[in-house]
C-alpha cells in the first residue's frame, strides 16, 4: 500500500509535468512537427490538468507523510519526475509522452484503488 | 549603474560562482555522499556485513547493552549506547575512563572507549578493519582535511556565503525560466553546457536554496555571533543553557550504589514518545547520583532537536522530560538544520536527497564547464590564429579537469585503498585518507600541466575504472560482492545498493570519457570541452 501511495505521487508529478511541458510551443513543436502550436482550448486543458495533477501531488503527497515531510517529498519528486523528462525528450520524445500517458492511467488507476480500500 | 539590472546580475552571478566553484563541488560531492554515511561506513567494513539483519527490539538491544557495560566499562565516567536502527545493525558501545592523575591529557578522544556489539548478545562483533568510513567523506564536506577544523569551517561558510549570492543572481539574471523550464537540446556546443546548467539548477532549486542556506544555519553561531555576544555579553555558556535548555548535571555522590535496569526506562520512554529510543547515556554510572539520559531517534519530524528523558539511575524515577515543546527560535534552528542532514527521510526521501545532491555537484561542474567553454569562444580568433589561450583560460581549464574529474579519482583511490591496504596496519584510515588526496593530488598536477581534450579524456576514464571497477575489486577481496548480495539475495541491501551505485557512477564517467573521442581532424580547432549531455552530473 506505501508502495503505491508513493509511486501515485511519482506518478502525478510526472503526468502533471508532462502536460506543462506539452502545453508549451517548442515542445509540442518537439512533437508534432516543426512549427506546429497546440490548439489554444487543448493548451488551457493541457494546462489545467497539469497543474491540478501537480497539486493533487502534493496535497496527496501531504496526506500519507504530513505537511511537512510531505513538502520536502513533492519537491524531491519534482525534482526527480523533471529531470527524468528532461532527459527523455531530447532523445525519445514520443516515448517520454507515451510514458506520460501510461503514468497518467496508473495514477488514476492507483487513486482509485487507494480510495476504494 | 551603467548597465542594466540583469546584466549586472548576471556578472555578480559569473564570478561569484566561478570563484569558489572547486571547493563548492568536494562540499557538494562529500556532502552527497554523506548521506548515505553509515552504509558506506558498513560498505568498508566488510567484516560486519555476516552481522546485519536479524533486528531485535530496543529493550533486547537495551538490556544486553548494559550487561556487556556493566562487564566491559566498570570505572567509567559515561557510557554512550547507540542502539541498532534501520541503518546500523550493530549496537555502539562507548565509554570515557577518567585520565589518571598525572597522566598527560590525550586530545578530545583520548580516553574514548568505543566497540561494536552484536544486538542480541552484547559479544563485541569480530573486530572490523579500522576506516574512517563514510564519517571522513561526512567531516571532509565542512572540516575539510589537514587544517584546523574552524579554519576550514570559515572556508567553506564564505565558499557558502558566495554559493547563496550565485543562485539568487542567477535566478535573477535567468531570463527564461519557466519558458526553458524544460529546455535541454545536446549536441549544441555552448547551447548545451547553458542547458545542462539551467536544468540542473532550476529543477532542484528548492534543495539548492535550502541545503546552501541551512548549512550556513548549522554554523551560524560561528558565522554570525555578533548577536549572541552582544545580548550576552560574551557568556556563551549562558546563551547556549538559555537557548537550548538542557537538564543539570548531578556531581556524582561517591558512593557505589548499582544501576538499575535499562528495559523498563526505554519502555516507559517509547510508550510515552511513540517512537524508537536511540541513544542512552549513562553519567556516573555505579554512582549513587546517576543518570539515565534517553533520547528519541529522528524521524517522527524534521528536527535534529529529539527530546530526551533523565532518569534517576538507582531508583529509575524519571527526573525531567526535556524537548517536547522547544522555544520558537531552537524549534526553528532543529528543523533547518534536520532539513540539511536528513536523517529524518526514509529510504525513499533519502534516495531523494541523494538525487538532487548530484544535481547540484553536475550545477557547479556546468557551471564551471561553462564559463571555459564561453571564454574559449570569446578567443577563438585568437586561437585560431595560432595565439594560445590565455592565463585565466588556462588556469580554469585545468582546475576543472583537476575537480570534474578529479574528485570523482579520489572518491575511487579512497573506497579501493580501503580493499587493498593490508586489514591490519598502523594508522589505517590515515593512510586510506592519504590515498584520497595522494590520487586527487596527482590528478589535479597532472591536469596543471597539460590541460587538454585528451586529458579530460583519461581522468574521467581513470575514474570510471576506479568507480565502476569497485564491484569487480569485491569479488576478489570480499565474500559481499554482488554475485552473494545481489543474485543470491543474501547480503545487506546497503553493501549491494553501493556496488550497484558507484557501478552507474562509472559507466556515467565512462559515457561521458567516450562521448570526448578524438575529434575528427576537420574539427580538431574547435573547443576541447564542447561535448554535451550532463557528463559533470557523475562528478
Amino acid at each position: 500500500m506505501e508502495i503505491l501511495s508513493n509511486f501515485l505521487v511519482f506518478a502525478l508529478c510526472y503526468a502533471g509535468l508532462s502536460c506543462l511541458c506539452l502545453a508549451m510551443d517548442r515542445h509540442y513543436a518537439d512533437l508534432h512537427g516543426r512549427g506546429a502550436e497546440p490548439p489554444p482550448q487543448l493548451r488551457r486543458r493541457l494546462q489545467w490538468g497539469g497543474a491540478l495533477a501537480l497539486v493533487f501531488a502534493l496535497a496527496w503527497a501531504m496526506h500519507i507523510a504530513g505537511a511537512g515531510h510531505g513538502t520536502v517529498f513533492w519537491f524531491g519528486s519534482l525534482t526527480g519526475c523533471g529531470l527524468l523528462l528532461i532527459w527523455l525528450l531530447p532523445y525519445a520524445p514520443h516515448q517520454a509522452m507515451r510514458l506520460a500517458r501510461a503514468v497518467g492511467v496508473a495514477a488514476l488507476l492507483a487513486a482509485i484503488v487507494l480510495a476504494v480500500l | 549603474m551603467k548597465e542594466g539590472f540583469r546584466q549586472s546580475m548576471a556578472w555578480l552571478h559569473t564570478w561569484s560562482g566561478l570563484l569558489v566553484c572547486w571547493v563548492l563541488l568536494l562540499v557538494f560531492c562529500g556532502g552527497t555522499a554523506s548521506y548515505y554515511r553509515n552504509e558506506i561506513t558498513l560498505w568498508m567494513q566488510p567484516e560486519l556485513h555476516a552481522v546485519a539483519a536479524n533486528p531485535v527490539s530496543s529493550e533486547v538491544a537495551a538490556s544486553a547493552a548494559q550487561a556487556a557495560m556493566s562487564e566491559r566499562a566498570a570505572g567509567a565516567t559515561r557510557w554512550f549506547i547507540s542502539l541498532p536502527d534501520e541503518r546500523t545493525q550493530a549496537t555502539q558501545l562507548g565509554w570515557s575512563k577518567p585520565s589518571k592523575p598525572g597522566e598527560k591529557k590525550k586530545g578530545r578522544r583520548g580516553n574514548f572507549h568505543s566497540e561494536k556489539t552484536d544486538p542480541a548478545t552484547g559479544e563485541v562483533l569480530s573486530r572490523p578493519r579500522d576506516t574512517r568510513g563514510g564519517e571522513f567523506l561526512y567531516r571532509l564536506h565542512f572540516d575539510l582535511h589537514y587544517m584546523s577544523a574552524i579554519w576550514a569551517r570559515w572556508i567553506v561558510g564564505f565558499c557558502a556565503m558566495f554559493m547563496l549570492v550565485s543562485i539568487i543572481s542567477g535566478v535573477i539574471t535567468h531570463k527564461r525560466i519557466f519558458k526553458d523550464l524544460f529546455t535541454f537540446r545536446p549536441k549544441k556546443g555552448q547551447r548545451s553546457w547553458l542547458d545542462a546548467h539551467n536544468v540542473t539548477a532550476v529543477l532542484a532549486l528548492p534543495f539548492h536554496l535550502m541545503i546552501t542556506y541551512t548549512g550556513l544555519v548549522t554554523l551560524m553561531f560561528l558565522y554570525m555571533p555578533s548577536g549572541a555576544t552582544a545580548a550576552y555579553k560574551g557568556d556563551q555558556d549562558t546563551f547556549f543553557a538559555e537557548a537550548f535548555p538542557r537538564a543539570p548535571e548531578r556531581k556524582a555522590a561517591g558512593v557505589a550504589a548499582p544501576l538499575t535496569p535499562f528495559a523498563p526506562l526505554v519502555r516507559q520512554a517509547e510508550r510515552q514518545w511513540g517512537g524508537k529510543v536511540e541513544r542512552i547515556s549513562v553519567n556516573a554510572p555505579g554512582d549513587a547520583h546517576a543518570v539515565i539520559t534517553l533520547s528519541r531517534s529522528s524521524g517522527r519530524d524534521m528536527s535534529t532537536r529529539q527530546p530526551s528523558m533523565d532518569f534517576d539511575g538507582v531508583t529509575g524515577k524519571l527526573l525531567s522530560s526535556n524537548g517536547e515543546t522547544l522555544p520558537g527560535a531552537a524549534a526553528t534552528q532543529g528543523v533547518m538544520v534536520g532539513l540539511h542532514v536528513a536523517h529524518f527521510g526514509g529510504p525513499l526521501l533519502r534516495a531523494l536527497f541523494f538525487l538532487s545532491g548530484l544535481a547540484g555537484c553536475a550545477m557547479v561542474a556546468t557551471g564551471a564547464l561553462l564559463w571555459a567553454v564561453k571564454t574559449r569562444q570569446k578567443q577563438a580568433k585568437a586561437l585560431a590564429a595560432g595565439k594560445r589561450a590565455s592565463f585565466g583560460l588556462r588556469l580554469v581549464e585545468a582546475l576543472n579537469i583537476g575537480a570534474i574529474a578529479g574528485i570523482p579519482i579520489a572518491f575511487g583511490a579512497y573506497f579501493w585503498a580501503n580493499r587493498l591496504l593490508p586489514v591490519v596496519m598502523e594508522e589505517r584510515p590515515k593512510e586510506e585518507i592519504a590515498c584520497f588526496f595522494g590520487a586527487w593530488a596527482l590528478a589535479a598536477i597532472v591536469a596543471q600541466l597539460r590541460p587538454t581534450r585528451a586529458m579530460w579524456r583519461l581522468q574521467l576514464t581513470a575514474g570510471a575504472i576506479l568507480l565502476a571497477g569497485l564491484p569487480i575489486l569485491n569479488v576478489f577481496t570480499t565474500s559481499s560482492h554482488l554475485g552473494v548480495t545481489l543474485f543470491l539475495g543474501r547480503g545487506p541491501v546497503p553493501v549491494a545498493a553501493f556496488d550497484l551505485v558507484v557501478l552507474s557512477l562509472g559507466l556515467l564517467l565512462a559515457y561521458a570519457a567516450w562521448k570526448l573521442k578524438p575529434l575528427a581532424a576537420k574539427a580538431k580547432k574547435a573547443a576541447p570541452s564542447t561535448t554535451s549531455s550532463h557528463v559533470a552530473g557523475a562528478a
